[in-house]
């Protein structure tokens, strides 16, 4: 059995290896974007300042020594070039990102005492600034036939902020790599219907039960992840916490098995990782600033 | 790139953490057992030094014998969990007089792990002994758990 969990865990962790090595991978490989300066800066939603430097390095690149003949250098006027951003100002599209949390499902495989329904929305603040906010439900059943039965359920929210860490390579970019800070609450009722204690040298066998008591904890939990677009506006995303109990609010002699969204009741903090599919509807514009590089 | 093995043992650490079936595995002792251990006492309670009896012999009155003629420096035993009081007889040594200890206490259950379940945690209120080798009792710490705590010191002269 052991051996057995061993190796679906294992599967488990190459298939999340696998699937960060391609979002990563496919990061560093710049979309093509339409040249900028082609295009109007109100059609295309951006305003370069510095057009003239664009149009100097264009005109550099089709008199580069690679392209020597005339067709070579109209071959590479018809190519679409990424749009590099030295320093300028622009805006990028923003909204609100709604996605549900497929790890939790996974959980239910490993820990089948517990299902859970994890929803995620964030909004774009600022140019790095995101406001997340998390909500979600949870059921614990839990019977093992000879010492305790436990049953439970409850729901939570997290809120917080996440700080986007990526330096983007284009205009139309909206992958992030993000480190956050939520606060985190549950309110959850749970019993433990019967439970025995064994005690051999006094053969005793003692018998009872834990009435239906209704708990709200706080905790806090510190984020870091990775989001990308896999499609327009479609999402995926995985992400690790560790999550610090500053009150749970349950009695220390019959703590719940489970707290909805924070993960086990007799920890006082642990780790968690979730992996999400979310999708944006756009609804406004922020206007994004790129500082010079300063290698150039 | 080069961050690819920090995230890969990043996301192995938070799986293997954030899967872990609290339920199969119990990881602690589910026995609550009250610590005795044995100070000789000289000097009037100047000098406290712990000590071994050779052949210490403990039993619940009218129950079966837990230690049998056994070189101790320290005891564990449970409770009766049926009940708020139980007495013990402890003999330290062959030659010695036997003493008998009765212990008045409270009873709860405490949810030790989802993986172990139930244990009964007492809290002490009152210890009662013969003073036949014994010479003084002193309780350390009146809350019996799955800790190991050395609960109550028995002093001797000799």
């Amino acid at each position: 059995m052991i051996i057995l969990r061993t190796l679906l865990y294992t599967l488990f962790i190459s298939l999340f290896a696998v699937a960060a090595q391609a979002q990563v991978k496919k990061d560093t490989i710049p979309a093509p974007v339409k040249d900028s300066t082609q295009k109007s800066p109100s059609n295309a939603g951006l305003k370069i300042r510095q057009a003239t430097t664009f149009k100097a390095q264009a005109a550099k690149d089709t008199t580069s020594p690679k392209a020597k003949s005339a067709k070579d250098s109209a071959a590479l006027k018809a190519k679409p070039a990424p749009a590099k951003i030295v320093d300028s100002t622009y805006l990028s599209n923003a909204g609100i990102r709604i996605g549900l949390d497929i790890s939790r499902f996974a959980l239910l495989y490993f820990q089948p005492y517990r299902t859970d329904v994890t929803v995620q929305a964030d909004v774009r603040l600022g140019q790095k600034i995101y406001g997340a906010i998390e909500t979600g439900w949870n059921r614990t059943s839990h019977n093992t036939d000879t010492t305790y039965s436990y049953k439970g359920s409850g729901i939570y929210s997290t809120i917080g902020i996440d700080y986007d860490f990526m330096k983007k390579k284009e205009t139309t970019e909206q992958n992030m790599l993000y480190g956050g800070i939520r606060y985190g609450i549950a309110r959850n009722t749970y019993e433990i219907p019967f439970y025995t204690i064994k005690n051999d040298y006094w053969d005793a066998n003692t018998k009872g039960s834990y009435p239906k008591t209704t708990i709200t904890s706080h905790w806090i939990e510190l984020v870091f992840g990775l989001r990308v677009e896999a499609a327009k506006n479609l999402f995926l995303g995985w992400g690790v916490r560790e999550k610090i109990m500053l009150s749970s609010g349950a009695d220390d002699s019959h703590p719940p098995i489970v707290i909805p969204g924070y993960g086990s009741g007799t920890k006082r903090s642990q780790f968690d990782m979730t992996y999400t599919v979310s999708y944006m509807i756009p609804l406004y514009k922020v206007k994004v600033h790129v500082p010079p590089d300063k290698k150039k | 790139m080069k961050y690819i093995p920090g995230i890969i043992a990043l996301l192995l650490m938070a799986v293997f953490a954030a899967c872990e079936d609290e339920t199969k595995t119990c990881d602690q002792s589910l026995l609550a057992d009250i610590g005795i251990n044995f100070k000789k006492d000289s000097l009037n309670g100047y000098i406290d030094k712990d000590t071994i009896w050779p052949k210490v012999t403990l039993c619940a009155l009218d129950k079966d014998t837990i230690i049998s003629q056994q070189a101790r420096s320290s005891v564990y035993f449970a409770l009766d969990p049926l009940t708020d009081t139980c007495r013990y007889y402890l003999k330290l040594d062959s030659a010695a007089v036997a003493d008998t200890l009765t212990f008045r206490y409270t009873r709860k259950p405490h949810f030790v792990s989802p993986g172990c379940g139930f244990a009964t945690f007492s809290t002490l209120d009152t210890v009662l002994c013969t003073f036949h080798t014994i010479d003084a009792l002193k309780i350390n710490n009146r809350e019996v758990t799955s800790d190991n705590t050395q609960n109550i010191t028995l002093y001797f002269i000799y």
